[in-house]
Formats: structure tokens, sequence, C-alpha cells
């Protein structure tokens, strides 16, 4: 067909189509209800139709039969832009996509009792759980070596705060979905808190929905919950329903008999009062303080409510949606500080730029290597090209390229992708990871073996290779990589 | 005043049918004429025919967008305008880097064309376009039919320009790709 002729083809497009390109784009609108802040639906997902998926030669991804390092394979590859038409940050995706494995799941057998950990940083509060946001959520950090845990969240209403300053009134119970019941069916719950989130600033992955959503309201989570860091009330008396979901340690728990009234670990037992367990608590603090021999320092609640101009610039920078997506986290730096790690997000798959602010001397690091929106219009789909393996891989599952499957169960089979900037350039890079085992000793041990792939995409020149382990770290760094040795059989026991 | 007065116009005979409709869409059309033609005179020139080709064609057609069958009429005058001055060796403006970047998932054979091919074409096209996300589609339309420059989409999609290009490349890419698996050869 000569050119003109398609040019003058397009003149008989649909009305609908034309008339709408020539509307002006809305902005998006923000809409803030009570406590959550949406965040955009991923448009990448409306490109699956159409754009090819990573294909590999056989269905299998194979590398090189010669391992020299230098050899790589082209991967028959369309390139899957990043859906620019999505606001610049308001993206989903996920990093992560399994075939095969398992949650992470509670395994301890161990026999301890429940107990309240109150020698760690947390809050201990009495609240009543008023709502529940009704999707399940992901953290964005999410590792290649586990499947992730979805977690609800849950709407509390501080009663009483019994240790730590904490000025809230309300706040986000963050709680993994397999212990999550209906909370609000009780009249109070004594937990043991953590701080999670920054409010605004922190940002989940809604599962159902498959969009990043931040929140308005701080989040917290509970440290082990499932140890008794969750005492649930209801007409002033311990509720031992609370702990019927088979997630809890209801067995353990119960078989205590909570007979005794406090017997140096319990904080509560059968029939006891909520003022009894609140009274128990802080004789327990109380001791803890006059035992440590040091200063015990309870938890102070922190908020991102800086003095520093750089810091509350650095904030604004973070500010979900406005810049991207960063996930959030805490630790402790050298210096003894708890600092805010700020990590950006493509699509769902991490980078390597940060922000992180010390929350004691507001003191801000932004790392070397930053993304524009210019570089996201360069960026493959990772997300996209993870989904649509793991759906081939559904169908069949594809071969290693060095353990010999033979014998073995297959044990874990995922994909895990991130974005890396080199020299200005962004690249894009899935891996795909087996993990086989074998039972013996009447299931007292398993005995692995680890295998994994690369592929690089190069989103400027819209290609896909395989890439051996020693190039992509020559490349990028050893980020996400794996270290260990291949085909090498690891003895694990089972209990 | 409103379309559908507009319409009676044409359908009654009157003539301010004529001056309103370039009342109306006179500065829209002279821009889609603008996109094609570098040459003014030829663009006054082709916003005028339209309104000659449109008292022609009303009745009996009676066109559900007036703004969109008035884009049409303009822009076919203006890319018939362009071929006569291309065989004449002048210049042209925008047209010419939309006609080779068409010319990259096309060849230019002398294969025949007919019209039950096009029409076959024409619905895989719809079906491509509908499948892509907005933006995308939006500006594939706003290139190949508004022949809008990049520096133009650039501006209304708040892109680079370099992002524009490579935004219309890949949907080209794409397209072609698409074409070929549905088996149609181009």
């Amino acid at each position: 067909m000569k050119r003109e002729r398609f040019f003058e083809l397009m003149n008989q497009l649909d009305d609908d189509l034309l008339l709408r390109a020539d509307e002006l784009e809305a902005k998006p609108v923000r809409k803030k209800n009570f406590y959550i802040v949406w965040g955009a639906v991923a448009a990448c997902l409306c490109i699956l139709a159409l754009s090819s998926a990573l294909i590999l030669p056989g269905n299998s991804p194979q590398p090189p039969v010669d391992s020299s390092p230098t050899t790589s394979v082209i991967v028959n590859h369309t390139p899957v832009p990043l859906d620019h038409s999505a606001a610049f940050g308001q993206l989903s995706g996920s990093s992560l996509a399994y075939v095969k494995g398992s949650s992470t799941s509670l395994s301890s057998t161990s026999s301890s009792p429940p107990l309240y950990r109150f020698n760690s940083a947390n809050f201990v509060v009495r609240v009543k759980a008023v709502d529940a946001l009704p999707d399940e959520y992901y953290e964005l950090d999410v590792s290649s070596e586990k499947s992730p845990t979805a977690y609800r969240l849950v709407v509390c209403d501080v009663l009483e705060v019994i240790h730590g300053e904490l000025e809230i009134s309300q706040f986000l119970f963050q709680i993994s979905s397999y212990l999550y019941v209906d909370f609000t069916q009780y009249d109070s719950l004594i937990i043991s808190l953590s701080h999670v989130g920054v409010s605004d600033y922190y940002v989940l992955r809604n599962k159902v929905q498959n969009r990043m959503e931040s929140f308005s309201l701080p989040v917290f989570s509970s440290h082990n919950p499932q140890l008794g860091n969750v005492i649930a009330f209801s007409d002033g008396v311990l509720d031992e329903t609370f702990w019927q979901n088979k997630g809890w340690r209801g067995g353990d728990f119960l078989s205590r008999g909570l007979k005794d009234m406090w017997n140096g670990d319990l904080v509560a037992y059968r029939g006891c009062s909520e003022t009894e367990t609140v009274e128990i608590l802080q004789r327990c603090i109380a001791t803890r303080i006059a035992t440590t021999g040091e200063a015990y320092v309870p938890p102070v609640f922190l908020s991102a409510d800086f003095e520093d101009e750089d810091a509350r610039a650095a904030l604004a920078y973070v500010k979900p949606f406005d810049n991207g997506v960063f996930s959030q986290s805490r630790r402790v730096n050298p210096k003894g500080n708890t600092e805010l790690v700020f990590c950006r997000y493509a699509n769902g798959c991490q980078t390597e730029e940060t922000v992180i602010i010390d929350l004691v001397t507001e003191e801000v690091t932004y790392s070397e290597v930053r993304y524009t929106e210019e570089d996201f219009s360069s960026m493959e789909d990772l997300g996209f090209h993870i989904a649509k393996a793991a759906d081939q891989y559904r169908q069949q599952i594809p071969t290693p390229p060095r353990v010999d499957p033979e014998g073995k169960n297959l044990r874990t089979l995922c994909l895990y992708g991130w974005y890396a900037k080199v020299d200005g350039k962004v690249y894009g890079v899935i891996k795909t990871v087996w993990v086989y085992e074998v039972f013996s000793d009447g299931g007292m041990t398993a005995t692995r073996w680890y295998d994994d792939t690369y592929v690089l995409y190069d989103g400027a020149e819209g290609t896909a290779t395989f890439i051996v382990r020693e190039d992509l770290i020559a490349l990028i760094g050893n980020r996400n990589i794996y270290r260990g040795e291949y085909n090498a059989a690891k003895l694990i026991p089972m209990c | 005043m409103d379309d559908c007065r507009i319409i009676e116009l044409y359908n009654a005979r009157d003539e301010e049918a004529l001056s309103a409709s370039a009342e109306k869409y006179g500065r829209y059309c002279y821009s889609v004429a603008q996109n094609i033609l570098s040459d003014r005179q030829d663009c006054e020139e082709c916003v005028n025919d339209t309104w000659f080709n449109a008292w022609n064609a009303i009745p009996p057609q009676q066109p559900r967008s007036l703004k969109l069958f008035f884009a049409r009429i303009t822009r076919n005058l203006s890319f018939n305008r362009f071929k006569a001055s291309q065989r004449l060796k002048r210049g042209g403006g925008e047209i010419c880097s939309v006609m080779e970047e068409i010319g990259e998932f096309l060849s230019d054979g002398t294969r025949v064309e007919d019209s039950l091919e096009e029409e076959i074409l024409l619905q895989l096209i719809h079906v491509f376009l509908r499948s892509l996300p907005r933006r995308e589609c939006d500006m594939f339309v706003r290139r190949y039919f508004y022949v809008d420059t990049t520096k133009i989409l650039a501006v209304r999609y708040g892109m680079g320009e370099d992002a524009v290009l490579r935004s219309l490349s890949r949907t080209r890419q794409k397209l072609k790709r698409y074409l070929e698996e549905e088996g149609y050869t181009l």
C-alpha cells in the first residue's frame, strides 16, 4: 500500500476516535476521602491484548550453551514501553509474580507462650476498631526470595495510650490477611504497635485494584501479632474467641489454661478484665525500666513534621504521585538515629534511587542516581512482561538452564523485575528463579537446588537479551543478583 | 450558531450556511490545512473549497459531527494539493515527516489495492487503535490524521519531543506487528 493511500485511509477513522483526540486532556483529579488517597489505575493493562509478550525460544528460557560470559541470546521481543499516559508516578504494576510457591506462613512449632514484647521500640495502645479497608495490599518492598504477604488495613480509634508518646486519635493497623478477623466486633483491643508508615507518604499496592495508594492516616503494624501482641476484650473481659482464627496461636495460648494471673510472661488470663490487663502491662513496663540498668526510652511517634527546609523539600520530592511512587521504610543508621528511607518504584519495580532523611538531625541524603520523567518515557513496562511471562509459565513450566529437574519437585518458580540506571540509560531486568527440592529422611531434611536466568531490557534500543550474571553485575552492579553457587545442592533441615 | 441550525441552512439551500460555517469552523479548518500545506494561500483556498464541497454534499449527507465533516474535507483537499505540489517538486510542511514515518511500516510497492482489502485494513486499524491506552491512541490520531507537529504534541501531552517521537515509533511498530500477525501484508 502506498503511504499516500494510508494517509487518505485515515480520513475514514471513526468519529469518536477523532473527536476524542481533539479534546484537551483533563488533569487527573485526586480525590482525598477520609483516610485514603487514591493512585491512578494501571493503564498498562490496556495494552495487554495486543502487545507481544516476551517470547522465549521454545517457550523455555535457555541461556547459551557456551557458558562464556560474553555470549548472549537475543530474545524475540517486541518492546512494550511504560505507559506514559498514566500520570507520572501514578503507576501500578508489580515486580514479582509467583508461578509456583507458597506464601510465607507460620511454621514455628515453638511452644513459647504469647508475650508482650514491650522491650522493643513499640507503643502499647488500647483501641476500638471502627472499620477495615475492603481490599488487600502488598508492600512495595518485596523480595524475590519469598512470596509476598498480603495485608489488610483496619481503622482504629485510640482509646488510651498505655506506653509511648503517641498523640494521634486514629491510625491504620496493618495486619497480615491470614490473621485478619473482623476486629470491629470487639469492644476494644490492646495492641503492641510498631510504627510503619508516616501518613500521606506511606504507599502500598492495592492487590485487588492493582494500583498504588497512599493514606492520610499513619500506619502501624504489630511485631509477631500472633504471639499475643493483640488481645481482644468484650464487655470489659478477655474475649477468647479472638484466637479462633486458625492463623493465631490460639492452641498454644489456650493450652496454658489461662489460669495463672501472671506467671511472668502472660499479661492476660481467662476471665481477666481489661482493667487488670492494663495494670499488669503497666507493672511489666515499670519492671522493665527498673531492671534494664539503662535508660529505657519509650517510643516517640515520629511524624514528618520537619523544621529543616531541605528535609521538607525532600518530603515534597517523595510525596506520592507528585513525583513518582516511593516505598517507605525505617532503619537505624550508624549514628544510632532512626531514618526514613524512601526508594523510588516504577511500574511496581524497584529502582536504585533513594532519599534518606535522618529523623533526628533532619539531614537528607539523595542517591547519586535520580530518575526523571524523561526516563519514564524510555522505560520498558517490566510489570507487563512479568505478568505475561508468568501466564505463559503457568501453561508450561520452563526448563531451568543448569539444574536437572528429573526426580525433583519444583518448589518455587517466580519472576522478579527491577530497574537500573547506568550512565543516564535506564535498563530493566527480569530474573526467573527456580528452586527444586527433594525430601529425605522421612521428610526430616530437604535438598534444594537454585537456578535463575536474567533478561536485560534496554528501553531506548527496544531490545531484550539474555545476560549472564557476571555481565549483568559488570553493567549494573550486584543488586538483586544471586551470588551463590549454581547447581549446588543445599541440605535444609525440616525441623 | 449550533451545528443543527447550520445543517438546516444547508438543507434549505440558504447561503447563510456558508458564512455560518466559516465563522464557526474557519480557523479550525485553516489549522487542519496548515499542518499539511506550508503555503498560506493554498491553505485559504482549501478552506474556501471546503465550504463549497460541503454545500454540494449536504444534502443528502447529514453529518453527525459538523466539525469532523469539515475537517475531513479540508484534510482531503489539502492532501490533494500537497500531492500536486510534490509532483511539481514544491516544498511541504510537517506532512513530509508524517509521510516518511508512515513509510517506515509500509512498502511503496505497486501492489493493487482493492476496496475490500482496504476495508479490512481499516477495520484492523480501528481494533488496534481502540486497544491502545487513550493517550497513545490520541497521539497516533493527532499525528496521522491531524498532522500535528511533534512540538505541538509535546506541549499538548506534557512530554519532551524525543519522548513523543519514541512513543510514536513504538506505536507504529506495534501496528505493523499487529497487522502482520493478522495476516495483512503491507
